[in-house]
């Protein structure tokens, strides 16, 4: 209960800052609209050539994109404010030196008590571009695939944090090591359909960096209808993630020996 | 009942070392050379619920080590620590509500673009304080740090001063009970320091905090405690009152003397312009050398001092305490 009110006291907090700033607001919604507008253009004419590519349709793929950029737009509101660049940040400019000190879960202060709030623009666009994917469906998806892809997109968005939170948590082994270049590359593999990869690429963005996942998996759902099997599996591995962020974090803490002096 | 009770406190960590030069540089890639670095070794201590005590030393002695430890930041090596009766780096809420660490360095974080109400609306809500208790710190601190003018200001556009003062009411808006201070008055001018200490003094009159204050500057340690924990290599050198300390660490004291005649030969001469005369004289001899001098010299005016502090403290650092 606490924990909602300071997310939502630091939402509100983010929120005065950020309307601070008029030049941002405009620019942050124009490279909304590019980045989006890029990927959607891509993909349209892919489809002026063929029906279908790797087995998805047009409407799949708008489908895709607009889950992807949801997916996207809640990791750049909540997460990454808080975790990204976190070896600077966090350790080097003692920002975990204040989160620790505070009475509450330093992982929760850590990863989550920031946020950009302007960045929901991308939820917004996201949800006009699934709508439209939907829109020009052969059939609409039923109940049960509606609900599945909810959960999906929750998985999808706790594996998102979970990763964000290991990667940050290397750290405290390595602290030179800043990967974020490398994860937000990752990141970009998402937007594609897992069938579009080659196998071996295909196996280690399901398995070992589930990027591919995060959006591929919900859209089927929704499209194709919910595999009760695919929402267990999910489930549990948000919940493994989630659970193994928490241990590393755990396990950082106790090496921690401070940067600042 | 101890506030704070510090057992064989030790804290070492490794650090990668190399010689200067490519060479070495590629060599580190092949095979890495660590140090041990011990920054605390056996460090023991208690300090008693209302005491105020002043933690000093050099550079690199182990202070902010210490203190990062004893509220629950670090993860010490080895030894037992309790902060009101509970282990710090387990990290309770219940603990973190009651003490505070505020940092001259680095007095308030978060997000520098909120206005100080906002800051301290968070905090309020962090430490879960009721309304009416705030809102009546808040009417206290305000007036003892002054805090009206910049209630509505941003945090990034704050003075040095101002952002100390400003720290210090974002700790204490939730009543701690011990307070952790790190060089408070780093950087700041005179008055802005004294300003701090004044403030110290009054919230620990007033609440019975106990208070442990690292400090460069003698004068908040001499206004403000009445103990001294001297500290240097990771080791306690002295625990004690203050003026022991001096007494030990100087066996002398000084004469200062306004006279026509000649003094110098009841001790050795410090410093003389215009009839004044300083001489050092040792501590034990001070009562007879005083005696006569008056009755040999037409005295105008004459008192006794302690060595200034900082020279005291500056010989305790280099030399170290015997």
């Amino acid at each position: 209960m606490k924990l909602l009110r300071l997310l939502a006291a630091g939402f509100s907090m983010s929120l005065r800052r950020s309307v601070a700033f008029r030049v941002n607001l405009v620019f942050d919604v124009l490279l909304a609209f590019t980045g989006l507008g890029t990927a959607i253009a891509a993909v349209l004419i892919v489809f002026t050539r063929a029906d279908t590519l790797a087995g998805w349709s047009k409407a799949e793929f708008l489908v895709l994109i607009g889950t992807y950029q949801l997916i996207t737009g809640l990791r750049t509101t909540f997460i990454d404010p808080n975790l990204s660049w976190f070896p600077e940040t966090g350790i080097r400019e003692g920002k975990l030196d204040g989160y620790l000190l505070q009475p509450a879960p330093s992982l929760f202060l850590s990863s989550l008590s920031l946020s950009s709030p302007l960045q929901l623009i991308q939820v917004v666009l996201g949800v006009g571009v699934l709508a439209w994917g939907i829109g020009v469906a052969d059939r609409s998806p039923g109940a049960a695939g509606v609900m599945s892809w909810l959960v999906l997109v929750m998985a999808g968005t706790v594996v998102t944090w979970a990763l964000s939170v290991l990667l940050a948590c290397l750290a405290f082994w390595a602290p030179k090591l800043q990967l974020d270049v490398f994860y937000h590359s990752a990141w970009q593999l998402g937007r594609y359909p897992t069938d579009v990869f080659a196998r071996p690429l295909r196996i280690l963005l399901t398995y070992v960096f589930p990027m591919a996942l995060i959006a591929s998996v919900p859209s089927t759902a929704l499209l194709r209808g919910p595999q009760l099997g695919v929402l267990l599996a999910a489930v549990g591995a948000a919940a493994g993630a989630a659970a193994l962020a928490a241990l590393a974090w755990r396990a950082g803490l106790r090496r921690y020996t401070g940067a600042t002096s | 009942m101890t506030a704070v009770e510090v057992e064989n406190l030790s804290m070492s960590y490794k650090a990668p070392v190399r010689k200067g030069g490519l060479r070495a540089a590629f060599g580190s890639l092949v095979r890495r050379e660590y140090k041990t670095v011990q920054a605390l070794d056996e460090v023991s201590f208690t300090i008693a619920p209302g005491e105020v005590a002043g933690f000093i030393g050099p550079n690199g002695a182990g202070k902010t080590t210490t203190m990062k430890i004893l509220s629950g930041i670090l993860h010490p090596t080895s030894g037992a620590v309790q902060v009101l009766g509970t282990v710090p780096w387990q990290r309770r809420s219940a603990f973190l509500k009651r003490i505070a660490f505020v940092r001259g360095s680095q007095p308030v974080g978060g997000s520098q673009e909120l206005t100080v109400m906002d800051s301290l609306e968070y905090q309020r809500l962090l430490y879960d304080v009721p309304r009416t208790t705030f809102r009546r710190t808040l009417a206290d601190l305000e007036a003892l740090l002054e805090l009206e003018p910049l209630l509505e200001r941003q945090l990034r556009a704050l003075s040095l001063g101002e952002r100390m003062r400003v720290g210090l009411a974002m700790a204490l808006i939730y009543h701690p009970e011990v307070l952790f201070l790190d060089e408070p008055t780093i950087g700041l001018d005179v008055t802005a320091a004294s300003q701090i200490r004044e403030f110290v003094q009054e919230y620990v009159e007033q609440t019975g905090a106990t208070v442990l204050l690292t400090s460069h500057y003698m004068a908040d340690v001499a206004s403000l405690c009445p103990r001294l924990i001297l500290i240097d290599k990771g080791k306690v050198q002295y625990d004690g009152p203050l003026a022991e300390l001096s007494a030990r660490l100087s066996p002398y004291k000084l004469i200062r003397i306004s006279t026509q005649g000649d003094p110098s030969s009841f001790g050795e001469v410090v410093d003389k312009a215009d009839g004044r005369w300083v001489l050092r004289v040792p501590r034990d001899e001070v009562a007879g050398t005083t005696g006569r001098l008056l009755q040999a010299l037409e005295v105008v005016d004459l008192a006794v001092e302690e060595p200034p502090l900082e020279k005291v403290i500056d010989q305790a650092y280099r030399e170290g305490l015997r």
